[in-house]
């Protein structure tokens, strides 16, 4: 095979280079595709593309008739090395900005900073009109003064390559109150235009009547004590809104959102972290993919959260709904609740209306303080189905496990345990009559428990 | 740094090899003025380098080495 020649070297390390490299200019110019996250979920794609390179060299050496470079090189092994410490590294310090976001660690070198604060000059607005916020990078402050004035303080930071420029940046911005068609306009004349980054944010004070559109491509977003109706759109940010009389939308792309205390509907939807949602008079909807933690209380009327993982439906949620990556806890629903999920345990609680759970793979739980008044529904894939029910219920059961076993605490004359070839089944009365009870599962046991 | 009673080689392989240094340190001078006159910074610009890097690496390792001399 050999001709006597050098080994050739491996594509290898050109090819991780090039995928490194890659990943880096998207994690910095697209942060809110999350290609870390991506990374670590599908880091064994590197494994192949080490495959795919070796067949490579295998074949354009058998083709050329070269000696075949080894599988692991040492420098291709010290450079793996490196990536995995380099990956490491970020991953840690992503943490750590995660956790402390105040301890502002600041990679830019290159970077000179100037800072100035601006009050514009307060304009009276009519009662229930409408304002919109815009920022491309800064947060977002606004709460409600008395009055009529629509006040506004912009902390304009500028950054540059050099101090001058940076105070010349500052020099060339504008932030304007402009009265459009629709109600009144804050935002800044060539925030963008310029070279160099400038960061505008805002602090306003509105009467309480207005409604309130904000927005930031990067930044935070803060609103409480509205009337109106308040509409969030955060491309890279935390958003927080609390107190408002009226209906509250929010779009997210990365970051966590936090709500409390909303006379009307909330809906979000995006993508991002946590959610936590307390004390909502009309509907709750969250929609879009969510890392989580979510946490959800107390909601009137209806809480709809849409998912890859799952559809989740509750009618009039007293307790909390929480989600992360594993699980769903739900807990005191005052009317119906529906579930479809895979992949996920759950575990439900005092639901007073009719309870419906639709999972491909996991555990279920579910457990009544009081008798139950409707029907209840679960179907199950793979994975146990775990129902406690106090002593006294009425009910009439139909639970089969088709490669398990139904285990009861109840007894009754009527109730019927068997086992055909394998498949558990239980039927029967319990009491007298009562809501209807039907369980299916392929694969684990069912247990009917009766609470002490 | 080269044997002198060796004769230089021309293989593609060669040439590619030899590339890679001017290659990197031409780029490293680029990504710096657009650092200087663009909005965009030699921190947010840097992984070009890896990419350049992996491109020289992946050409060489698939040049072919017909005529090439020495060890």
């Amino acid at each position: 095979m050999s001709n006597g020649g050098p080994q050739r070297s491996s594509i290898f390390s050109g090819l991780l280079l090039i995928v490194l490299g890659v990943l880096f200019l998207l994690a910095r110019f697209h942060p809110d595709l999350g290609i870390w996250r991506l990374f670590w979920r599908f880091w064994p794609v590197l494994i192949i593309l080490w495959g795919v390179a070796k067949l490579v060299d295998h074949m354009s050496a058998q083709h050329s008739g070269d000696a075949r470079p080894p599988l692991l090189t040492g420098g291709e092994a010290a450079l793996l090395l490196l990536v995995v410490f380099v990956l490491a590294g970020m991953g840690i310090y992503t943490k750590i900005r995660e956790k402390h976001p105040d301890m502002n660690i600041d990679l830019d070198l290159f970077k000179h900073k100037n800072s100035q604060t601006v009050e514009l000059p307060p304009k009276t607005i009519p009662a229930g009109t409408h304002v919109t916020v815009t920022t491309a990078l800064g947060g977002i402050v606004a709460h409600v003064g008395d009055g009529n004035d629509l006040r506004v303080s912009v902390t304009e930071t500028a950054e540059a390559t050099n101090e001058d420029a940076a105070a010349d940046l500052i020099k060339s911005l504008k932030v304007v109150i402009e009265q459009t068609s629709g109600g009144y306009d804050v935002h800044a004349v060539n925030q963008e235009e310029n070279e160099g980054r400038v960061t505008l944010d805002f602090d306003v004070t509105l009467p309480k009547s207005v409604s309130l559109t904000a927005t930031s491509r990067r930044g935070d977003i803060s609103i409480s004590g509205l009337a109106g109706a308040v509409a969030v759109t955060s491309q890279n940010g935390d958003v927080e809104v609390h107190d408002i009389g009226s209906d509250v939308t929010a779009q997210l792309t990365k970051g966590d959102a936090r709500i409390d205390d909303i006379t009307g509907n909330v809906r979000i939807t995006g993508r991002g972290n946590e959610i936590e949602m307390n004390d909502v008079a009309g509907d709750a909807t969250v929609q879009g993919e969510f890392f989580g933690p979510v946490h959800i209380r107390n909601v009137t009327k209806t809480t709809h959260y849409t998912s890859q993982a799952g559809d989740l439906t509750l009618a009039h949620l007293t307790g909390r709904l929480e989600l992360d990556s594993g699980d769903i806890s739900v807990s005191d629903v005052a009317g119906f609740a529906k579930l479809a999920a895979h992949d996920k345990d759950i575990e439900v609680e005092n639901v007073a209306g009719r309870l419906d759970i639709a999972l491909n793979h996991g555990d279920i739980k579910a457990t009544y303080a009081q008798p139950p008044r409707e029907d209840i529904n679960i179907a199950n894939g793979t994975g146990e189905v775990d129902l406690t029910l106090p002593a006294k219920s009425n009910f009439e059961v139909s639970a089969i496990s088709r490669s398990g076993e139904v285990q009861s605490d109840f007894e009754a004359p009527s109730l019927k345990p068997a086992d055909n070839n394998g498949t558990g089944t239980l039927t029967g009365k319990v009491g007298a009559s009562g809501p209807k009870i039907s369980i299916v599962t392929s694969y684990g046991t069912i247990y009917l428990r009766k609470s002490s | 740094m080269s044997d002198p009673t060796q004769p230089v080689c021309h293989c593609p392989y060669c040439k590619i090899r030899g590339l890679l240094g001017p290659v990197m340190i031409i780029t490293v001078g680029i990504l710096f003025l657009i650092g200087e006159y663009t909005r965009f910074s030699f921190v947010e610009l840097w992984p070009i380098l890896l990419i350049v890097a992996g491109v020289v690496l992946t050409a060489r390792s698939l040049a072919s080495k017909e005529g090439h001399l020495g060890s």
